[in-house]
């Protein structure tokens, strides 16, 4: 094909570039849900209040445990995260029959600047998860932090050529995380509930944690 | 490929096995949303078939993402799928169309500016779904024949020859760009 009807051919469909992109539907919930929910909602306050400790993903971070302040007001990206995970749980609950869960925008908080600038956040959903947060990156969600798993791992990386940047939070009293990277054992400090590793290796394998009363756990794998 | 490029970020499946794949395929969505939903207008005129098929493509990812790890180029494989519930869409559509003219039923007026409808006749009138497909997703979205292959099931020689008919009868239709009306 020569270069001329190369052109010709992009020009005939020239007109299709600019096509308004359609976009995923929010999710649309049901009057008499929300009015049941609601019913649901007042009866079980004052439970809800009396365990409320007991199920906040975010306690046991420390560095979460504050005030809402206004670094921790969701950014455009974290709201787009925030439309996007709603939108794909409504689509996986549909799928599988489980619930939907919701994040909580408001339980946002900032917990960490890395080093090359990127905010940590964590925040929670309506069912209790743990939702950590790199800005201008994806976003991942599981269970709260426990004493069996009492640190998240995270691997990034910013695009092909880039090096592997490993992420975790970290329950309190953890005061550092040792892993395999490359072959070789890496010990990292845990600040604000945080730690980062950013080598050129591409897994992240073996993962310790230290507590400052100097006794050990190794994740399962 | 025109899609934006992010960071990713994933769980081992050692530590979140249920929720590694799904964020997985959650981070390809956010990044990816915007041109295949853009890809999926071009490819039917109806914004809310376009719609639905989006939907369609994430729940399909959804359910198929235990194959994302195996996958070289994830892009490539969320447009297949995209590129497939356009194509059944189609069949479908077609199908429809004919019991339509078949009853004497006209169509809804076409919203859309006079040379975007213009195009997407040409399109049709010259192009079979999967033909239109190969086309759109090579100039207006820049796969490669090799990740269009992986998207088809195609061997890259086979895309190659593919498009070179497409473009032919594309030409051919349209034989000279100064002037004529498409």
């Amino acid at each position: 094909m020569t270069a001329h009807e190369e052109i010709r051919i992009r020009e005939l469909l020239a007109p299709l570039i600019d096509v308004e992109p359609v976009r995923l539907r929010p999710v649309k919930r049901k009057r008499p849900v929300i009015f049941a929910v609601a019913v649901l909602v007042v009866g079980l306050v004052g439970a809800s209040i009396a365990i409320a400790d007991g199920l906040d993903p975010l306690s046991g971070i420390e560095a979460a445990n504050r005030p809402r302040t206004a670094q921790d007001v969701p950014s455009p990206t974290l709201a787009r995260m925030v439309r996007l995970f709603d939108g794909s749980q409504a689509a996986l609950a549909a799928s599988t029959g489980r619930l939907a869960q919701r994040l909580l925008p408001a339980t946002a908080r900032m917990i960490r600047q890395l080093p090359d600038g990127r905010r940590v956040y964590v925040l929670s959903t309506t069912a209790n998860g743990l939702c950590i947060l790199a800005t201008k990156a994806a976003f991942s969600c599981g269970p709260p932090l426990t004493q069996a798993e009492p640190t998240t791992v995270s691997e990034l990386r910013y695009g092909p050529d880039t090096r592997l940047v490993a992420i975790g939070v970290a329950r309190d009293g953890v005061r550092s995380v040792s892993f395999i990277a490359g072959g070789r054992t890496t010990t990292v400090p845990v600040v604000d509930n945080v730690w980062f590793y950013e080598g050129a290796n591409n897994a992240v394998e073996s993962v310790t944690v230290h507590y400052a009363d100097g006794t050990t756990k190794t994740l399962a794998h | 490929m025109s899609a934006e490029s992010e960071g990713t970020l994933r769980l081992p499946a050692a530590i979140r096995p249920n929720d590694a794949a799904t964020a997985r395929v959650e981070e390809l969505f956010r990044r990816c949303e915007r041109p295949i939903g853009r890809y999926l207008a071009q490819m039917v005129r109806d914004r809310a078939l376009a719609e639905d098929l989006l939907q369609d493509t994430f729940h399909t990812a959804l359910r198929s993402r235990a194959e994302l790890s195996g996958v070289r180029n994830a892009d490539a494989w969320l447009y297949g799928i995209a590129r497939n519930r356009a194509l059944q869409a189609l069949r479908r559509r077609r199908r429809f169309d004919g019991a339509l003219i078949r009853l004497g039923l006209r169509q809804p007026p076409d919203a859309d500016g006079a040379e975007l409808v213009a195009i997407r006749d040409l399109l049709e009138r010259t192009l079979t779904p999967g033909d239109r497909a190969l086309i759109v997703l090579r100039y207006l979205h820049d796969f490669d024949s090799v990740e269009l292959a992986e998207m088809t099931g195609m061997t890259p020689e086979g895309v190659r020859k593919r498009l070179s008919r497409a473009r032919a009868l594309l030409l051919a239709a349209h034989p000279n760009t100064e002037g004529d009306p498409i």
